[in-house]
């Protein structure tokens, strides 16, 4: 998918790992505290969204590949990230 | 081919995230009580370490398609190196589990928790395998700029794992 003739811009890559340790340890943190409840579940849920998405765009490269592989992992995240959302909810 | 690959396995970690979610819906108690006896701390290295491995393997392919071949096998070793934390941890924390007599039998949740983590440690070890042998043909000469696939293969599936750790470690680890 990707054009494997373009060299690679290291910095967005290196700007996505420093963000992905940095959400982790929040990760932890919150984990640690035993912080939970609706707004913490929604915190937690768009963290892992943000850090799947980055890894995907910029790890994986999907940004600069075509519109709809773009989407399906768009698509596929909201889906998964959605239905727990919707479980926690169901759960009360 | 690869990538459809990566999707049918996303998919079917999908599937098993919103089984964890739903099935928890019916047992809260359950659930959020089996949960204290995980090691966050273990989980959260574990994520740090896959992170990490991650962005190896994206200087590996950045060095390849600089040419730089030696540099791109050194990178592909470290994230095996990293890859190796993450078995000694996990295997750490099968073993602790073990000791306290939890297995996939305890309750719902500690099945859930065993299958899941354990599929996706399956796909670590087969990343690790695939990673080597990215590394071995990287030390002989095998990949260049102009064609490197293999080396952005073996990356983009062990994003893949990265990225569905990234997912379970809230969800089993922390989430209640």
């Amino acid at each position: 998918m990707n054009d494997k003739s373009a060299m690679l811009n290291l910095r967005p890559c290196t700007i996505t790992w420093l963000v992905l340790v940095g959400l982790t340890l929040a990760v932890l943190a919150i984990g640690r505290l035993g912080l939970g409840g609706w707004g913490i579940v929604a915190l937690l849920l768009a963290s892992t969204f943000v850090k799947t998405w980055l890894v995907a765009e910029n790890f994986m490269g999907l940004r600069y590949s075509a519109l709809r592989w773009r989407i399906i992992i768009a698509v596929y995240l909201l889906v998964v990230l959605s239905g727990i959302a919707l479980a926690w909810w169901v759960a009360g | 081919m690869i990538w459809i690959f990566i999707y049918a396995e996303l998919l079917v970690f999908g599937i098993l995230f919103l089984a964890y979610a739903f099935a928890r819906a019916r047992n809260v108690a359950l659930f959020n009580e089996s949960q204290l006896h995980l090691n966050r701390t273990a989980g959260a290295v574990n994520t740090l370490v896959l992170i990490t491995s991650s962005y190896f393997v994206v200087r590996a392919v950045a060095a390849i398609r600089a040419d730089r071949t030696r540099a791109c096998a050194r990178w592909l070793l470290a994230a095996v190196a990293m890859a190796g934390i993450f078995v000694v941890v996990k295997l750490g924390e099968y073993a602790a589990a073990s000791a306290h007599g939890i297995t996939m039998s305890t309750n719902t949740f500690f099945m859930f928790y065993w299958a899941m983590t354990f599929f996706h440690f399956m796909h670590v070890l087969l990343g690790m395998v695939i990673l080597l042998a990215v590394w071995w043909k990287a030390r002989h000469g095998a990949y260049s700029a102009a064609e490197h696939t293999g080396v952005e293969t073996g990356a983009s599936y062990w994003h893949m794992v990265d990225m569905v750790w990234i997912i379970l470690f809230p969800l089993v680890y922390v989430m209640h």
